[in-house]
């Protein structure tokens, strides 16, 4: 237990799998954030701000996978909290211990890493989103920064107080 | 996994009525997210510690409801603000309700002719203040959780400012409150009837007893705080000394000077600068000869914080500290809320880094006694680590000017310790809460109180305080005041031993 510094090889070689136990490294991972306990990842996080519940937040999805790790609850079940993340990193970039442990100990806090790796093992295994791919299909239609002429996503965002360099 | 003794659905299906599907959760996740604070959480018993039901009001009228449900229903309520006490207020003991207030987060109103702003209770402080800082406004709280605590907690726990010294802590900063009691009745708590009277002489004076009861009296659901202007000028300046006597004969005679700007004063022990030492990235490499360090901190006007500069560096110099320069004094103090604890700073005897989390045994001792608490406190820490290699580590103390507007007299005094939650055992555990009893009972020895600014709610602390700090009449009338105003034993029932208050007939 003690040898602990993750190499978050797991990310790729370890896969989430509904029904079995989380590898010993992704429980080391997990923990460091339930044991920073700072939770300064919680008011920088968009969609706190908007649902107000912690859940949904750094400190939330690590400390709902430790309760998984210990048995309380089901990946299956936990994976509609997941579905919320924006990937937007805020919570990455106002981690204490990201701060002051990343150089010295090469340990980062990678939330957005950690969400997206749940999303893609939950989809691989054949376990959805429920309306993932109208989701997809909207994105790809009317989202698509790289493929379009029109700024459709500037035009969306009018009036919602966000500079925009012309 | 249900736990309790009433039917969760009937109580579900009232509370929903109400507030919504949105704003009651039952799933286990929800439930395990909420089961611990910020204190050492004994993971290996997670399941006594979870809740029934999660609920977000977002009205006075939602508390209220949710208050009578459970009454009706005997089903406990555990209010939970930010989650970051240190003394287990916001940690169910026997499962219920527990009252995620985070919803409640708006700014009501902002009078800046009488200086004073009205908010919700779960309205973070640093949100606060970036808004007021927009009108050139300050509301000068400043726990080590700014980033992450609310205005209700910090009323439940009767919170401590680091720059209390200057400003005052929460109590001193709350004008009035509006209360849900544990009946469901809604009552005004503040000096006098006017929500933004600071001193009045009419009735009975009950904002200190509605302030630090950690849930058990009820639950806040407005507050009107004060204002101050947003200060010209921060001046933090870190002083390193060849020992820790040296630092401590310092810190009296900085508070000696008399400094109005002089907002707070810090020790850090000579354990606590070993303990920075452990990598680089927390702390500029200091020479050797750096055994311990003051801080200070000067908060007001240019031309105040200037005069008050030139004093500080005298005494300082005459104590023989040396200034630590500005790249320290000001990077620290920015950092002051971020870095009071990285789970990756524990160490094993052979210097193996080993994952821990953050214990902050806190209590207020008088100056004078300093030293002895000191002593003692390492001693006894010392022990365990040595035991329990890679379970407990010591990360030395610091020392705070606690006094309200008064860098003199009374110390927050803390002693960090690490503690390894993921290998723990019932053994373990019970070590630990041995360890705790034992760093209470010197505070008591020293006639001092076991919590300056967590809450005495823990196990470990909680039977020191009740039977023997509390024991000369003031444990006697919580329980009075606990049985009027609580009938159903509904709030937080078993933090500070109250159920006491129902077994006993004094």
């Amino acid at each position: 237990m003690s040898e602990l510094l993750s190499k978050k090889d797991h990310y790729y070689e370890t896969k989430f799998k509904d029904g079995e136990e989380l590898s010993l490294e992704m429980r080391k991972e997990c923990y460091a954030t339930f044991a920073c306990r700072h939770k300064f990842c919680r008011e920088v996080c968009p969609v706190f701000r908007e649902e107000r519940n912690e859940s949904f937040t750094s400190y939330g999805f690590q400390t709902t996978l430790l309760a998984v790790s210990e048995g309380l609850e089901s990946l299956a079940n936990v994976k509609e909290d997941f579905s919320f993340c924006l990937e937007c990193g805020a919570c990455e970039l106002r981690c204490p211990t990201t701060l002051f442990a990343a150089d010295f100990y090469r340990y980062e806090t990678t939330t957005v890493d950690l969400v997206r790796k749940f999303r893609r093992d939950m989809v691989s295994e054949g376990n959805t989103y429920e309306g993932f791919e109208e989701v997809q299909k909207y994105i790809d239609e009317h989202m698509n920064l790289y493929h379009r002429e029109d700024d459709e996503l500037i035009k969306w965002a009018k009036g919602l107080n966000i500079t925009i360099k012309e | 996994m249900l736990t309790a003794a009433y039917n969760i659905e009937d109580v579900v299906n009232e509370l929903e009525e109400v507030l919504g599907k949105r704003n009651v959760l039952t799933e286990m996740r929800h439930r395990a997210v909420r089961s611990a604070s910020t204190s050492p959480f004994p993971i290996h018993e997670w399941k006594k510690h979870l809740p029934d039901i999660v609920v977000f009001p977002s009205s006075t009228e939602d508390v209220v409801h949710v208050v009578k449900v459970a009454n009706k229903y005997k089903v406990p309520i555990v209010p939970r603000g930010g989650g970051s006490g240190l003394a287990d207020g916001a940690v169910p003991l026997r499962h219920g309700i527990v009252i995620d207030m985070k919803r409640m987060n708006q700014i009501l109103e902002i009078d800046e002719e009488n200086m004073c702003v009205t908010v919700q209770p779960g309205l973070n402080l640093l949100e606060l203040n970036r808004v007021l800082g927009e009108l050139n406004l300050w509301h000068p709280d400043d726990p080590a959780g700014y980033v992450n605590a609310v205005v209700g907690g910090r009323i439940a726990c009767n919170g401590f400012s680091l720059i209390g010294a200057g400003y005052g802590h929460t109590r001193d900063l709350v004008i009035s409150m509006e209360y849900v009691l544990p009946t469901g009745e809604v009552v005004y708590i503040g000096e006098g009837g006017g929500k933004k009277i600071r001193k009045s002489s009419t009735g009975y004076q009950f904002k200190d007893l509605f302030m630090g009861h950690q849930g058990t009296l009820g639950i806040v659901t407005e507050a009107t705080l004060e204002l101050f202007p947003k200060p010209e000028a921060e001046f933090p300046a870190f002083f390193s000394f060849d020992s820790f006597e040296q630092s401590y004969e310092c810190a009296y005679k900085l508070g000696r000077t008399g400094l109005k700007t002089l907002s707070g004063v810090i020790m850090f022990d000579e354990r606590k600068i070993e303990y920075l030492r452990r990598d680089d990235e927390a702390y500029i490499p200091l020479p050797a000869r750096d055994k311990s360090v003051v801080a200070t901190i000067c908060y007001g006007n240019e031309a105040e914080v200037n005069e008050a500069k030139k004093v500080i560096f005298k005494v300082a110099k005459e104590c023989g500290g040396r200034y630590m320069g500005e790249e320290i004094s000001e990077g620290d103090w920015a950092s002051r809320h971020d870095r009071y604890h990285i789970p990756f700073h524990g160490r094993r005897k052979d210097g193996q880094v080993v994952l821990l989390s953050w214990h902050c045994e806190d209590s207020a001792v008088n100056y004078s006694n300093l030293p002895m608490v000191k002593e003692k406190w390492h001693k006894i820490v010392n022990k365990y680590v040595e035991k329990y290699d890679g379970i407990f580590d010591n990360w030395g103390m610091f020392m705070y000017t606690t006094n309200p507007y008064k860098p003199w007299g009374d110390y927050l005094t803390e002693i960090d310790i690490g503690v390894n939650e993921l290998e723990m055992t019932d053994k373990l555990w019970q070590e630990w809460l041995n360890l705790k009893q034992e760093l209470a009972q010197v505070v008591l020895d020293y006639e001092g109180s076991i919590s300056c600014c967590h809450g005495g709610t823990r196990p470990g602390d909680v039977e020191l305080v009740c039977y023997e700090e509390l024991a000369n009449g003031t444990y006697d009338l919580m329980k009075k005041v606990k049985r009027m105003l609580d009938p159903n034993n509904i709030m937080n029932p078993g933090k500070y031993l109250l159920d006491n208050a129902y077994k006993e007939e004094d």
